[in-house]
Protein backbone atom coordinates (compact mmCIF):
# COMPACT_ATOMS: atom_id res chain seq x y z
CA UNK A 1 0.00 0.00 0.00
CA UNK A 2 2.14 3.04 -0.96
CA UNK A 3 2.13 6.22 1.61
CA UNK A 4 -1.31 8.36 -0.64
CA UNK A 5 -3.43 5.28 0.39
CA UNK A 6 -2.49 4.45 3.62
CA UNK A 7 -3.28 8.37 4.46
CA UNK A 8 -6.28 8.03 2.58
CA UNK A 9 -7.29 4.97 4.71
CA UNK A 10 -6.67 7.06 7.90
CA UNK A 11 -9.61 9.20 7.07
CA UNK A 12 -12.45 6.96 7.25
CA UNK A 13 -14.34 7.49 10.89
CA UNK A 14 -12.47 5.24 13.41
CA UNK A 15 -15.54 3.05 14.02
CA UNK A 16 -15.31 2.87 10.30
CA UNK A 17 -12.00 0.96 10.63
CA UNK A 18 -12.49 -0.99 13.18
CA UNK A 19 -15.66 -2.75 11.26
CA UNK A 20 -14.03 -2.80 7.72
CA UNK A 21 -10.28 -2.02 8.35
CA UNK A 22 -8.89 -5.46 8.10
CA UNK A 23 -11.55 -6.73 4.67
CA UNK A 24 -10.55 -3.47 3.02
CA UNK A 25 -7.06 -3.61 4.03
CA UNK A 26 -6.69 -6.94 2.12
CA UNK A 27 -8.82 -5.33 -1.11
CA UNK A 28 -6.14 -2.60 -1.10
CA UNK A 29 -3.48 -5.24 -0.95
CA UNK A 30 -4.76 -7.15 -3.79
CA UNK A 31 -6.02 -3.76 -5.75
CA UNK A 32 -2.86 -1.84 -5.50
CA UNK A 33 -4.68 1.55 -5.69
CA UNK A 34 -3.10 4.15 -8.56
CA UNK A 35 -3.80 7.80 -7.78
CA UNK A 36 -7.33 7.37 -8.95
CA UNK A 37 -8.31 4.76 -6.38
CA UNK A 38 -6.48 6.53 -4.05
CA UNK A 39 -8.44 9.45 -4.56
CA UNK A 40 -11.43 7.29 -4.34
CA UNK A 41 -10.30 6.21 -1.22
CA UNK A 42 -10.34 10.01 0.05
CA UNK A 43 -13.91 11.03 -1.56
CA UNK A 44 -14.98 7.54 0.71
CA UNK A 45 -13.58 8.59 3.40
CA UNK A 46 -14.90 11.96 3.18
CA UNK A 47 -18.18 10.76 2.42
CA UNK A 48 -18.49 8.26 5.23
CA UNK A 49 -17.25 11.33 7.44
CA UNK A 50 -20.40 13.16 6.44
CA UNK A 51 -22.93 10.64 7.14
CA UNK A 52 -21.99 9.25 10.29
CA UNK A 53 -20.96 12.84 12.09
CA UNK A 54 -23.10 13.11 15.38
CA UNK A 55 -25.28 16.27 15.81
CA UNK A 56 -22.29 18.07 17.67
CA UNK A 57 -19.93 17.68 14.67
CA UNK A 58 -22.36 18.51 12.17
CA UNK A 59 -23.02 22.09 14.14
CA UNK A 60 -19.28 22.37 15.23
CA UNK A 61 -18.25 21.94 11.89
CA UNK A 62 -21.37 24.37 9.98
CA UNK A 63 -21.15 26.78 12.72
CA UNK A 64 -17.36 27.30 12.23
CA UNK A 65 -17.58 27.30 8.06
CA UNK A 66 -20.71 29.85 8.90
CA UNK A 67 -18.45 31.81 10.50
CA UNK A 68 -14.93 31.71 8.23
CA UNK A 69 -17.25 32.37 5.30
CA UNK A 70 -19.08 35.45 6.73
CA UNK A 71 -15.31 36.93 7.83
CA UNK A 72 -14.19 36.32 4.58
CA UNK A 73 -17.11 38.26 3.04
CA UNK A 74 -16.43 40.92 5.49
CA UNK A 75 -13.34 41.70 3.68
CA UNK A 76 -15.52 42.45 0.63
CA UNK A 77 -17.46 45.16 2.00
CA UNK A 78 -15.79 48.66 1.49
CA UNK A 79 -14.93 50.28 4.62
CA UNK A 80 -16.26 53.09 6.00
CA UNK A 81 -14.89 55.60 8.58
CA UNK A 82 -17.22 58.56 10.51
CA UNK A 83 -15.42 62.11 10.96
CA UNK A 84 -17.39 64.26 13.37
CA UNK A 85 -16.75 67.82 14.90
CA UNK A 86 -18.66 69.14 17.72
CA UNK A 87 -19.92 73.14 17.37
CA UNK A 88 -21.70 74.92 20.19
CA UNK A 89 -24.28 77.36 19.70
CA UNK A 90 -24.45 80.69 22.23
CA UNK A 91 -27.51 82.52 21.67
CA UNK A 92 -27.27 86.22 21.27
CA UNK A 93 -28.94 88.19 24.29
CA UNK A 94 -32.61 88.57 23.97
CA UNK A 95 -33.88 88.59 27.35
CA UNK A 96 -37.59 89.53 26.96
CA UNK A 97 -38.16 86.73 24.76
CA UNK A 98 -38.92 82.92 26.01
CA UNK A 99 -36.72 79.98 26.46
CA UNK A 100 -38.55 77.93 23.78
CA UNK A 101 -38.87 80.74 21.23
CA UNK A 102 -35.17 81.30 21.45
CA UNK A 103 -34.93 77.23 20.63
CA UNK A 104 -37.20 77.20 17.93
CA UNK A 105 -35.37 80.17 16.36
CA UNK A 106 -32.10 78.91 16.45
CA UNK A 107 -33.41 75.57 15.15
CA UNK A 108 -34.64 77.22 12.64
CA UNK A 109 -30.97 79.32 12.15
CA UNK A 110 -28.96 75.92 11.88
CA UNK A 111 -31.61 74.59 9.28
CA UNK A 112 -31.23 77.60 7.07
CA UNK A 113 -27.38 77.32 7.47
CA UNK A 114 -27.83 73.72 6.58
CA UNK A 115 -29.57 74.34 3.31
CA UNK A 116 -27.53 76.27 2.17
CA UNK A 117 -24.21 74.70 2.79
CA UNK A 118 -25.81 71.29 1.39
CA UNK A 119 -27.01 73.10 -1.63
CA UNK A 120 -25.87 71.39 -4.81
CA UNK A 121 -23.27 74.32 -5.66
CA UNK A 122 -21.69 74.36 -2.67
CA UNK A 123 -21.48 69.86 -2.41
CA UNK A 124 -20.46 70.06 -6.11
CA UNK A 125 -17.53 72.10 -5.51
CA UNK A 126 -16.32 70.03 -2.37
CA UNK A 127 -16.71 66.72 -4.43
CA UNK A 128 -14.71 68.20 -7.32
CA UNK A 129 -11.81 69.75 -5.21
CA UNK A 130 -11.45 66.93 -3.06
CA UNK A 131 -11.22 64.37 -5.96
CA UNK A 132 -14.38 62.64 -3.98
CA UNK A 133 -16.96 59.41 -5.22
CA UNK A 134 -14.30 59.06 -7.90
CA UNK A 135 -15.42 55.64 -8.86
CA UNK A 136 -19.40 56.69 -8.00
CA UNK A 137 -19.27 59.76 -10.45
CA UNK A 138 -18.39 57.23 -12.87
CA UNK A 139 -21.51 55.46 -12.90
CA UNK A 140 -24.12 57.60 -11.80
CA UNK A 141 -24.79 60.87 -12.53
CA UNK A 142 -23.64 63.81 -10.55
CA UNK A 143 -27.11 64.81 -9.06
CA UNK A 144 -27.14 61.44 -7.74
CA UNK A 145 -23.60 61.27 -6.39
CA UNK A 146 -24.61 64.51 -4.49
CA UNK A 147 -27.69 62.92 -3.07
CA UNK A 148 -25.56 60.34 -1.97
CA UNK A 149 -23.36 62.80 -0.12
CA UNK A 150 -26.09 64.58 1.40
CA UNK A 151 -27.13 60.96 3.02
CA UNK A 152 -23.36 60.70 4.52
CA UNK A 153 -23.34 64.08 6.11
CA UNK A 154 -24.97 64.32 9.92
CA UNK A 155 -26.08 67.00 11.60
CA UNK A 156 -27.25 66.29 15.32
CA UNK A 157 -27.85 67.97 18.03
CA UNK A 158 -26.14 67.28 20.87
CA UNK A 159 -27.70 66.61 24.61
CA UNK A 160 -25.95 68.74 27.46
CA UNK A 161 -26.69 69.27 30.96
CA UNK A 162 -31.17 69.27 30.97
CA UNK A 163 -32.21 72.66 31.68
CA UNK A 164 -35.49 73.84 32.52
CA UNK A 165 -35.72 76.10 28.95
CA UNK A 166 -34.17 73.29 27.22
CA UNK A 167 -31.53 74.69 24.22
CA UNK A 168 -29.59 73.34 21.79
CA UNK A 169 -26.23 73.92 23.09
CA UNK A 170 -24.36 72.42 20.10
CA UNK A 171 -24.50 70.22 17.24
CA UNK A 172 -22.31 67.74 15.33
CA UNK A 173 -21.48 67.80 12.01
CA UNK A 174 -20.47 63.90 10.75
CA UNK A 175 -19.28 63.04 7.17
CA UNK A 176 -19.20 58.73 6.66
CA UNK A 177 -16.58 58.07 3.79
CA UNK A 178 -14.24 55.27 2.46
CA UNK A 179 -10.85 56.85 3.01
CA UNK A 180 -10.55 58.28 7.17
CA UNK A 181 -8.37 61.45 6.19
CA UNK A 182 -10.85 62.50 3.30
CA UNK A 183 -13.99 62.14 6.17
CA UNK A 184 -11.91 64.30 8.00
CA UNK A 185 -10.87 67.27 5.62
CA UNK A 186 -15.09 67.15 4.50
CA UNK A 187 -16.00 67.60 8.11
CA UNK A 188 -13.76 70.10 8.22
CA UNK A 189 -14.89 72.03 5.55
CA UNK A 190 -18.36 71.52 6.59
CA UNK A 191 -17.19 73.08 9.86
CA UNK A 192 -15.75 76.58 8.34
CA UNK A 193 -18.66 76.44 6.10
CA UNK A 194 -20.93 76.85 9.06
CA UNK A 195 -18.84 79.30 10.50
CA UNK A 196 -18.99 81.52 7.43
CA UNK A 197 -22.64 81.28 6.55
CA UNK A 198 -23.07 82.48 9.87
CA UNK A 199 -21.14 85.21 9.85
CA UNK A 200 -23.02 86.04 6.06
CA UNK A 201 -26.69 85.34 7.46
CA UNK A 202 -25.36 88.00 10.38
CA UNK A 203 -24.36 90.55 8.19
CA UNK A 204 -27.73 89.83 6.32
CA UNK A 205 -29.72 90.26 9.97
CA UNK A 206 -30.83 87.57 11.62
CA UNK A 207 -33.95 87.64 14.36
CA UNK A 208 -31.65 86.11 16.89
CA UNK A 209 -27.78 86.23 16.55
CA UNK A 210 -25.95 83.03 17.42
CA UNK A 211 -22.46 82.65 18.19
CA UNK A 212 -20.48 79.04 16.60
CA UNK A 213 -17.49 78.55 18.40
CA UNK A 214 -15.50 74.75 17.34
CA UNK A 215 -16.03 72.69 20.53
CA UNK A 216 -13.97 69.43 19.21
CA UNK A 217 -12.37 69.59 15.60
CA UNK A 218 -12.98 67.23 12.87
CA UNK A 219 -11.85 63.71 14.06
CA UNK A 220 -9.19 61.48 12.05
CA UNK A 221 -11.27 58.12 12.79
CA UNK A 222 -9.29 55.14 13.68
CA UNK A 223 -11.53 52.47 13.17
CA UNK A 224 -13.91 52.06 10.26
CA UNK A 225 -18.00 51.86 11.58
CA UNK A 226 -18.21 49.43 8.73
CA UNK A 227 -18.19 46.66 7.99
CA UNK A 228 -18.60 45.26 12.08
CA UNK A 229 -16.62 42.34 11.77
CA UNK A 230 -17.84 40.52 14.98
CA UNK A 231 -21.39 41.26 13.83
CA UNK A 232 -21.09 39.91 10.32
CA UNK A 233 -18.99 36.81 11.92
CA UNK A 234 -21.64 36.39 14.53
CA UNK A 235 -24.32 35.95 11.83
CA UNK A 236 -22.49 33.84 9.63
CA UNK A 237 -21.79 31.21 12.85
CA UNK A 238 -25.42 31.50 13.30
CA UNK A 239 -26.57 30.98 10.04
CA UNK A 240 -23.98 28.42 9.89
CA UNK A 241 -25.61 26.56 13.35
CA UNK A 242 -29.30 26.95 11.93
CA UNK A 243 -28.48 25.33 8.38
CA UNK A 244 -26.03 22.69 10.07
CA UNK A 245 -29.09 21.58 12.63
CA UNK A 246 -31.38 21.50 9.46
CA UNK A 247 -29.03 19.24 7.73
CA UNK A 248 -29.34 17.28 11.02
CA UNK A 249 -32.68 16.68 10.94
CA UNK A 250 -32.87 16.14 7.05
CA UNK A 251 -30.76 13.32 7.75
CA UNK A 252 -32.05 12.21 10.48
CA UNK A 253 -35.66 11.80 8.90
CA UNK A 254 -34.03 9.74 5.97
CA UNK A 255 -32.18 7.31 8.21
CA UNK A 256 -32.99 3.71 6.58
CA UNK A 257 -35.63 3.09 9.89
CA UNK A 258 -37.73 0.79 7.95
CA UNK A 259 -36.16 0.41 4.22
CA UNK A 260 -40.01 0.24 1.92
CA UNK A 261 -38.40 -2.91 0.58
CA UNK A 262 -36.27 -4.27 3.28
CA UNK A 263 -36.80 -6.96 5.61
CA UNK A 264 -39.48 -4.95 8.15
CA UNK A 265 -43.00 -3.30 7.97
CA UNK A 266 -45.12 -1.54 9.88
CA UNK A 267 -48.11 -3.36 11.04
CA UNK A 268 -51.70 -1.56 10.88
CA UNK A 269 -50.81 -0.85 14.98
CA UNK A 270 -47.67 0.96 13.67
CA UNK A 271 -45.77 -2.13 15.12
CA UNK A 272 -42.30 -2.99 13.15
CA UNK A 273 -43.59 -6.79 11.80
CA UNK A 274 -41.59 -9.15 9.78
CA UNK A 275 -42.17 -8.62 6.21
CA UNK A 276 -45.63 -10.32 4.88
CA UNK A 277 -46.07 -11.71 8.44
CA UNK A 278 -47.67 -10.74 11.68
CA UNK A 279 -45.00 -11.21 13.73
CA UNK A 280 -43.42 -8.34 15.53
CA UNK A 281 -39.81 -7.83 15.78
CA UNK A 282 -39.43 -7.21 19.25
CA UNK A 283 -40.67 -11.32 19.84
CA UNK A 284 -37.58 -11.65 17.95
CA UNK A 285 -35.44 -10.04 21.18
CA UNK A 286 -37.96 -11.15 23.85
CA UNK A 287 -36.90 -14.71 22.73
CA UNK A 288 -33.50 -14.13 23.00
CA UNK A 289 -33.76 -12.21 25.76
CA UNK A 290 -35.62 -15.10 27.62
CA UNK A 291 -32.39 -17.31 26.58
CA UNK A 292 -34.36 -19.16 24.04
CA UNK A 293 -32.51 -19.99 20.65
CA UNK A 294 -32.86 -18.17 17.08
CA UNK A 295 -33.55 -21.59 16.25
CA UNK A 296 -36.32 -21.66 18.73
CA UNK A 297 -37.67 -18.73 17.27
CA UNK A 298 -37.77 -20.15 13.90
CA UNK A 299 -39.28 -22.71 14.52
CA UNK A 300 -42.11 -21.42 16.55
CA UNK A 301 -42.48 -18.40 13.41
CA UNK A 302 -41.90 -20.87 10.27
CA UNK A 303 -42.94 -17.96 8.53
CA UNK A 304 -39.99 -15.68 9.11
CA UNK A 305 -36.96 -16.64 7.23
CA UNK A 306 -33.46 -17.31 9.18
CA UNK A 307 -32.71 -14.51 6.95
CA UNK A 308 -35.09 -12.31 7.85
CA UNK A 309 -33.93 -12.56 11.11
CA UNK A 310 -30.52 -12.32 11.08
CA UNK A 311 -30.98 -9.14 9.10
CA UNK A 312 -33.12 -7.91 11.70
CA UNK A 313 -30.55 -8.23 14.38
CA UNK A 314 -27.98 -6.67 12.32
CA UNK A 315 -30.29 -3.89 11.33
CA UNK A 316 -30.66 -3.55 15.66
CA UNK A 317 -26.50 -3.36 15.66
CA UNK A 318 -26.42 -1.09 13.00
CA UNK A 319 -28.48 1.27 14.76
CA UNK A 320 -26.63 0.72 18.06
CA UNK A 321 -23.34 1.04 16.44
CA UNK A 322 -24.26 4.94 15.19
CA UNK B 1 -27.39 1.92 -14.20
CA UNK B 2 -24.30 3.83 -12.42
CA UNK B 3 -25.68 3.46 -8.91
CA UNK B 4 -22.89 1.73 -7.02
CA UNK B 5 -25.87 -0.42 -4.62
CA UNK B 6 -27.30 -1.34 -7.64
CA UNK B 7 -24.04 -2.70 -9.52
CA UNK B 8 -22.91 -4.47 -6.31
CA UNK B 9 -26.48 -5.92 -5.36
CA UNK B 10 -26.37 -7.56 -9.19
CA UNK B 11 -23.08 -8.97 -8.34
CA UNK B 12 -23.68 -10.49 -5.31
CA UNK B 13 -27.07 -11.76 -7.31
CA UNK B 14 -24.82 -14.35 -9.05
CA UNK B 15 -23.37 -15.70 -5.62
CA UNK B 16 -21.33 -14.72 -2.45
CA UNK B 17 -17.80 -12.73 -3.24
CA UNK B 18 -15.44 -10.76 -1.70
CA UNK B 19 -14.49 -7.18 -2.76
CA UNK B 20 -11.91 -7.39 -4.87
CA UNK B 21 -13.98 -10.36 -6.95
CA UNK B 22 -17.17 -7.32 -6.67
CA UNK B 23 -15.17 -4.99 -8.48
CA UNK B 24 -13.86 -7.25 -11.09
CA UNK B 25 -17.55 -8.75 -12.04
CA UNK B 26 -19.10 -5.58 -11.62
CA UNK B 27 -16.12 -4.53 -14.36
CA UNK B 28 -17.06 -7.18 -16.69
CA UNK B 29 -21.25 -7.29 -16.51
CA UNK B 30 -21.21 -3.45 -16.73
CA UNK B 31 -18.02 -1.84 -17.69
CA UNK B 32 -17.65 0.56 -14.84
CA UNK B 33 -14.48 0.49 -12.77
CA UNK B 34 -15.55 0.82 -9.27
CA UNK B 35 -12.78 2.58 -6.88
CA UNK B 36 -12.19 0.78 -3.80
CA UNK B 37 -14.00 4.19 -1.50
CA UNK B 38 -16.99 3.58 -3.55
CA UNK B 39 -17.49 0.28 -3.47
CA UNK B 40 -16.99 0.04 0.33
CA UNK B 41 -19.13 2.86 0.63
CA UNK B 42 -21.86 0.87 -1.01
CA UNK B 43 -20.82 -2.04 1.19
CA UNK B 44 -21.51 -0.09 4.14
CA UNK B 45 -24.50 1.39 2.88
CA UNK B 46 -26.20 -2.00 1.75
CA UNK B 47 -25.15 -3.69 5.31
CA UNK B 48 -26.50 -1.06 7.46
CA UNK B 49 -29.89 -1.57 5.37
CA UNK B 50 -29.93 -5.06 5.64
CA UNK B 51 -29.64 -5.89 2.19
CA UNK B 52 -26.48 -8.24 2.09
CA UNK B 53 -24.66 -9.52 5.28
CA UNK B 54 -20.85 -10.86 5.67
CA UNK B 55 -20.28 -14.62 5.27
CA UNK B 56 -17.67 -16.75 7.43
CA UNK B 57 -14.47 -16.16 5.82
CA UNK B 58 -11.18 -18.22 5.97
CA UNK B 59 -8.87 -15.28 4.80
CA UNK B 60 -8.77 -11.47 5.49
CA UNK B 61 -10.76 -10.59 1.90
CA UNK B 62 -14.54 -11.03 3.42
CA UNK B 63 -17.31 -12.21 1.08
CA UNK B 64 -20.87 -11.15 1.27
CA UNK B 65 -24.20 -12.46 0.35
CA UNK B 66 -27.39 -10.89 -0.85
CA UNK B 67 -30.37 -11.15 1.93
CA UNK B 68 -33.76 -11.93 1.05
CA UNK B 69 -34.68 -8.36 1.79
CA UNK B 70 -31.38 -7.46 -1.13
CA UNK B 71 -32.74 -9.82 -3.45
CA UNK B 72 -36.55 -8.09 -3.33
CA UNK B 73 -35.06 -4.67 -3.75
CA UNK B 74 -32.79 -5.18 -6.47
CA UNK B 75 -35.39 -7.06 -8.12
CA UNK B 76 -38.09 -4.35 -7.49
CA UNK B 77 -35.48 -1.57 -9.04
CA UNK B 78 -34.65 -3.66 -12.09
CA UNK B 79 -38.02 -4.23 -12.83
CA UNK B 80 -38.68 -0.48 -12.80
CA UNK B 81 -35.57 0.43 -14.81
CA UNK B 82 -36.70 -2.69 -17.14
CA UNK B 83 -40.13 -0.44 -17.34
CA UNK B 84 -38.03 2.92 -18.06
CA UNK B 85 -35.62 0.81 -20.49
CA UNK B 86 -38.40 -0.63 -22.60
CA UNK B 87 -40.93 2.48 -22.90
CA UNK B 88 -37.80 4.59 -23.80
CA UNK B 89 -36.79 2.25 -26.33
CA UNK B 90 -39.97 1.93 -28.14
CA UNK B 91 -40.75 5.90 -28.05
CA UNK B 92 -37.33 6.08 -30.01
CA UNK B 93 -38.16 2.95 -31.95
CA UNK B 94 -41.77 5.43 -32.76
CA UNK B 95 -40.18 8.73 -32.89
Amino acid sequence: MNRLTRFAVRLYPKAWRERYGVEFAALLDELQPDLRGSLDIVKGALQMRATHWNLGAILAVSGLLGAVVAFGISFSIPKKYVSSAVIRITPGQSESVPGAAIDQAVGDHINSMSQAIFSRTVLTTIVFRMGLYQTERSQMPIEDVIELMRKNISVTPVASVPVASQRIPAFAVGFTYSDRFAAQRVTQELVSRYMDENIRQHEVGVAFPITLVMLDPASLPQNPVSPKRPLITTMGLTLGLALGAVAAFVRHVNRPMLPATGILEKNPAGRAVFRGTDVPVLTLLEYLEDDKTLDQFLKDFPEVTREAAVSALGLAKSFLAR
Amino acid sequence: MSDPTLLVLSSLAEGDKHGYAIMEDVERFGGIRLGPGTLYGAITRLEERGWIRPVSSKDRRQPYTLTGAGRDYLNEQLQQMEKIVKTGLKRLRHA
